[in-house]
Parts: structure tokens; C-alpha cells; sequence
């Protein structure tokens, strides 16, 4: 009853942080089960949170064109550099 | 004296045609004074002034401008080195032309080492070089040190101004060249470590005049950016001091400095350090590096992940242990087992009541009996003779009368103690333990029951959880259908209906969601007459 179950940790640091303070207080044998089961219950969640975030992207690259206004615009990047070997050294002035 | 000589040396070529044939006139024909005289052919002259200069300057530094640079079909590059008065002719062969990292073009300030060699067939001598190397270098130097201090001094490397980079990040910017080797190197790692990642790419030039501009560019771009990066890597591959300039420049130095967003820089090889990694949250020793420290693994994360989730189960579970041990042990209790004991000591306490309560009425009455005999003998004792007959009827009336309220009190007492005898026993406890016993019986094996039902539920629950992880959640229990009620205000949950009051908010929890409630009845007995 200390604290109220958040809800949607800030971040996925957050969410990591406080799974492990969770862990951490579920080891007390003194936690009454109401609170065990609270405790438990939001660490659940928030492994379902990181999860989550772990998986919620997809790839994508984009490469930034400035506009004749001045507008920065994102446009997909060409695939043959998105690839891992397959790129025209020749064109590597390096 | 310059004078005097001049003037013979005049009047001995005047002389000369006067002594001489017009024919052999200035040709060898005259034999010189001294006999001895030694004469070189050209090759031993040469050969003289090959080993006079090799000799003499094997190991040399010259310092000069490159100029006619041209690569021979052998590979061998020819040039002249010069400044503003002369000019040497050098040479680079093939074997170490090759090995040279420095791009050679006309005018370029070169410092060379190497030997003087003199090329007989052309008569002429010249520098081969080595080991070469742009002059400035020691300017560059001079300048990177320079802004090293002044942007020291203005405390923009202090590792308050750092800032740590995300766990997670979720796009990462990179200002790079979009066609270098450096962007594949870092795609590599990015997305062998973390396959569903993003990049932004800022492209800039990485080496060049405009190169400076472009990459301070390109990373105030990446601040700008909706829906923000969470990391920007700056990134270029290795290269000459001169091909790393850039990320020396201030311009760079102070957009990295001024970025909101954290910035990893890896520029070079690990032995190259730019003021940009000084100026940079964390430098990176490749650009590889750089996307290293940027993104751990994946399955790192996951692997943390599970061991998480793994402790949870393993405290809930033990937990649920632990309370089903407390509950055996209730269970084992003899209370538990054999309800009556908690009645025998009851029906003692009734029967040491009933018992005492009678002895109360009997010793009253006994008092009674010994007052009015008392009373009967102190009469007889004080009555005059003469008298003794009158008073005694009168004695005897009175002993009659007193006799007869004696009696009639006594028969009250007995009467009242007869009526309290009755209400005693009708509302005796003692009549009440069979069906008190009865219901206790009742209540016990119900509560027995109910526990066991209880309890197989929760051991099939329990098992279940072991099976499988979602249903290891106590939420699962809400999902068959129960629910917990606590009271709104403390969140202390309600076993008993009479822990609550008329009008009080409860608060429902059910598998999905909450439910606010109002009491409107409470019927407390519901379970001994269920």
C-alpha cells in the first residue's frame, strides 16, 4: 500500500530497474500474499513491457535530405547499403 | 688585383696567334708545361663524383615542393622537388611508391628522406626518397593542440557535461558518409546484435574542406528530429591525419558539444583521437566500437529478462508453500479436528454455575431457620412466671405467627428460589450445547470443505502455473470468474461481509478491469445458513 501499481513504467530502464527491486522484496518471507500477489502481478507486467519494447520496432533505415526551404526530410535508404556485404566497394572512397 | 689578372690573361691571348700556327690556333697541339698531368675520361669523373655524393649524403631530409610528378610504366614515380631558387630531381621506385599511403600531386610541401645517386648515362644526380610526408604535418599539429586547450580550458570536455547513453535506444542517428565503409561497419553490428533496429543516416562528407560543416550539420539535423534518436554515432573509417581533419574542427567540436542528444564518436583507428571524441559523451576506438557500446545484444536483454521472470515464479511459488504449510498445520490443531472440545469447555462453565447458584439459595435459606430459633429462645428466656402462661399463648401466637411468616417466607425463598431454579434451567447454556454442538459441527465440517475445495483449486491452479506461465498469474483466478473486493478507501480486502458497512464504496477487482460498489445489504449469518 506504499506505492500505487504504475500503471506504464516511463521507460525501459524504468521497467528494468523496478523488476529487480521487485524480485528484490518478493524474497522478504515477512511480504503478506496480498502484497506478494501485487508485486508479483505488476512484475509480470512490466516483463511484458520490456518485452514489448524489445520487439516493437522494425527495422528501418532512412537517411535525412534537406529541402530547398530548409525542411529536413527522412526518405528510405537504398537497400544495397542497408545489406551487410553486398555494397559496390568501388564506390568507398576510403 | 682581379684587375691585374685580367689584363695579363688579355695580353696572353693576344699573344697566343703570334706564337701559334692560324691552323692549330686554341687546339691541344700545345703541350701543356707539366708532363705528369692525369686525365679522367668522363666515366671516371663520374665515377668520382658518383661516390664523392653517394658518400657523402646517404642520409638526408630535404624539405621542398612536389613538382612534373609523373608514375613511370613501371610504377617508379619521377618528380622534382624545389623551392623558390632550385630545383633537384628525385625519385621514388616502384617497390616503396607502392607501399606509400600519402596521395603525391603537384606542389604539394613535402619533407623526404633518402640518398643522393648520381645517374651516369644523363649526367645528372638526384634525391631517391624513401620515406616522404606532408609538411604541414607539424602545423596540423600545432593547430589540434591549440583548440585541444582553448576548448579544455572552456571546460568543454568535462565529464559533467557527459551524458549516458540510453539502454534501449530505439533510432540511432549516424553522421557519416552514406557510401563509406564505415556506415557497413556499423550496419554490421547494429543489426547483428539487434535486428529490429532503426538508423537515421545525416550523410556528410568525411574528408575534405566541406566535410566540417556537413557532419556539424548533420548532427544539429539529428537534434531536430521527430520522432526523436535516442543516441547519435559519428563515424569514419581510418585515414591520414590530413583525411581526419575534419572531426579536428572546431565547427564539429562545438555541435557535438551542443547536442541534446547523446553522441558516440569513433573516427579513425584506435590510435586516432579527434577533438571531436574529446568533445563527444563517449568515444569509440572504430566506428565499429562505437555501434558496439551503442547496442548490446538483443538476447542479452532477453536472457535478463527470463531470469526475471523466473524469480517471480520462483518467490510466488514459494510463497504459495509456505501458506499451504501454515494451513496444515491449522487444520492439524485439535480444535480443528474435533469441534466438541470447544463445547466441553462451555458446558463446565454452565454446570459450575448452575451448582453455585444453588448452593446461594440453600444457605440463604439455612440463615432463615437459625435467626428464628435464635429469636425463640431469647423470648423463652425473658418471660415472667406469672405471666408465662399468657405469654406463653401470647409467646405462642406470636411463635405461631412468627412461625407462619417464618414459613411463608421461607416458602417464598423457596418458591423464588424453585422459579429461579426454573429460569435458570430454562435459559441454562447447558440446553442450548447440543444444538450450539450441532451447528459447530456443522460450520466446522463446512469450513473443512470449503478450505479443501479451496485448496484443490488452488493446487490445480498451482500446477498450472508450473505448466505454463500465464496461468501461473494469480490473475488467472479472477479469469474463471472470482474476484477480489477490498474497501475502497484502504484497499484492505474483505473476507466477511460484516467488515464492511451500509453505503461504503468496495472496490471490485475482476479479471479485466475494476468495478467501484455501493453496499446496500449485509448479511452476515449468509454462510451458517448457506
Amino acid at each position: 500500500m506504499a506505492e500505487p501499481i504504475k500503471k506504464t513504467p516511463k521507460s525501459f530502464e524504468e521497467a528494468i530497474k523496478r523488476l529487480e527491486e521487485i524480485v528484490e522484496q518478493l524474497e522478504s518471507p515477512e511480504l503478506p500474499l496480498e502484497k506478494s500477489i501485487e508485486l508479483f502481478e505488476e512484475g509480470m507486467r512490466l516483463s511484458q513491457f520490456c518485452n514489448t519494447k524489445l520487439n516493437e520496432a522494425e527495422k528501418k533505415i532512412t537517411q535525412l535530405v534537406k529541402k530547398p526551404g530548409g525542411k529536413i526530410e527522412e526518405v528510405p535508404m537504398e537497400n544495397e547499403s542497408a545489406d551487410t556485404s553486398t555494397t559496390n566497394q568501388e564506390e568507398i572512397p576510403l | 688585383m682581379e684587375k691585374k689578372s685580367k689584363q695579363s690573361s688579355r695580353t696572353r691571348t693576344r699573344q697566343a696567334p703570334i706564337l701559334a700556327t692560324p691552323e692549330s690556333a686554341g687546339l691541344s697541339f700545345t703541350p701543356s708545361p707539366e708532363l705528369s698531368r692525369a686525365v679522367l675520361t668522363v666515366t671516371d669523373l663520374t665515377d668520382k663524383i658518383k661516390d664523392q655524393l653517394e658518400t657523402g649524403f646517404p642520409d638526408i631530409w630535404v624539405e621542398g615542393e612536389v613538382s612534373n610528378f609523373k608514375v613511370s610504366g613501371n610504377g617508379h614515380a619521377f618528380f622534382s622537388l624545389k623551392d623558390e631558387k632550385s630545383v633537384i630531381r628525385s625519385v621514388i621506385w616502384a617497390n616503396v611508391f607502392r607501399m606509400m599511403r600519402l596521395q603525391m600531386k603537384e606542389g604539394l610541401k613535402v619533407m623526404s628522406h633518402g640518398r643522393l645517386s648520381v645517374y651516369g648515362p644523363s649526367g645528372d644526380y638526384r634525391l631517391v626518397i624513401d620515406r616522404i610526408e606532408i609538411s604541414g604535418l607539424g602545423v596540423l599539429q600545432q593547430q589540434f593542440e591549440e583548440l585541444k586547450r582553448k576548448l579544455q580550458a572552456e571546460g568543454l570536455f568535462d565529464s559533467s557535461r557527459k551524458k549516458p547513453l540510453p539502454l534501449l535506444p530505439k533510432r540511432i542517428g549516424i553522421v557519416t558518409s552514406p557510401t563509406g565503409a564505415a556506415l557497413q561497419d556499423i550496419f554490421n553490428i547494429l543489426f547483428r546484435r539487434f535486428p529490429n533496429m532503426q538508423a537515421v543516416i545525416a550523410p556528410a562528407q568525411v574528408q575534405g574542406t566541406a566535410a566540417a560543416g556537413q557532419i556539424a550539420e548533420g548532427i544539429r539535423m539529428l537534434n531536430l528530429l521527430t520522432p526523436e534518436v535516442d543516441v547519435i554515432l559519428v563515424a569514419r573509417g581510418g585515414g591520414s591525419l590530413e583525411d581526419l581533419w575534419p572531426f579536428n574542427e572546431e565547427i564539429v567540436a562545438r555541435a557535438v558539444a551542443e547536442s541534446k542528444i547523446p553522441i558516440v564518436s569513433g573516427v579513425g583507428h584506435e590510435v586516432d583521437t579527434t577533438i571531436c571524441d574529446y568533445a563527444a559523451d563517449v568515444r569509440a576506438p572504430t566506428p565499429s566500437g562505437a555501434a558496439e557500446i551503442v547496442v548490446r545484444k538483443k538476447s542479452e536483454f532477453e536472457s535478463e529478462l527470463s531470469g526475471y521472470r523466473d524469480s517471480l515464479l520462483t518467490e510466488i511459488e514459494h510463497k504459495l508453500k509456505s501458506l499451504r504449510q501454515d494451513w496444515e498445520e491449522q487444520v492439524r490443531r485439535p480444535s480443528f479436528r474435533q469441534p466438541e472440545r470447544l463445547l466441553d469447555a462451555r458446558r463446565q462453565k454452565v454446570n459450575d454455575l448452575d451448582e453455585s447458584s444453588r448452593r446461594s439459595i440453600r444457605h440463604r435459606f439455612e440463615m432463615s431457620q437459625a435467626v428464628n430459633k435464635q429469636l425463640y429462645t431469647v423470648l423463652q428466656k425473658h418471660s415472667p412466671e406469672n405471666k408465662l402462661r399468657l405469654w406463653k399463648e401470647k409467646l405462642h401466637q406470636l411463635a405461631e405467627k412468627n412461625y407462619t411468616l417464618v414459613h411463608t417466607r421461607i416458602r417464598i425463598s423457596q418458591s423464588e428460589w424453585e422459579n429461579r431454579n426454573q429460569q435458570l434451567f430454562t435459559n441454562s447454556p447447558a440446553r442450548k450445547i447440543p444444538q450450539l454442538s450441532r451447528q459447530v459441527q456443522y460450520v466446522a465440517r463446512q469450513l473443512t470443505d470449503r478450505t479443501l475445495t479451496q485448496w484443490n483449486r488452488y493446487q490445480q491452479m498451482f500446477s498450472a502455473h508450473l505448466g505454463k506461465l500465464n496461468a501461473l498469474s494469480p490473475l488467472a483466478i479472477l479469469e474463471r470468474g472470482y474476484s477480489i473486493v477490498s474497501i475502497d478507501k484502504e484497499g484492505r480486502i474483505l473476507r466477511k461481509a460484516s467488515e464492511t458497512r451500509l453505503g461504503e464504496i468496495l472496490s471490485i477487482r475482476l479479471h479485466q478491469g475494476n468495478i467501484k460498489a455501493q453496499v446496500t445489504q449485509i448479511d452476515p449469518e449468509e454462510d451458517s445458513h448457506g
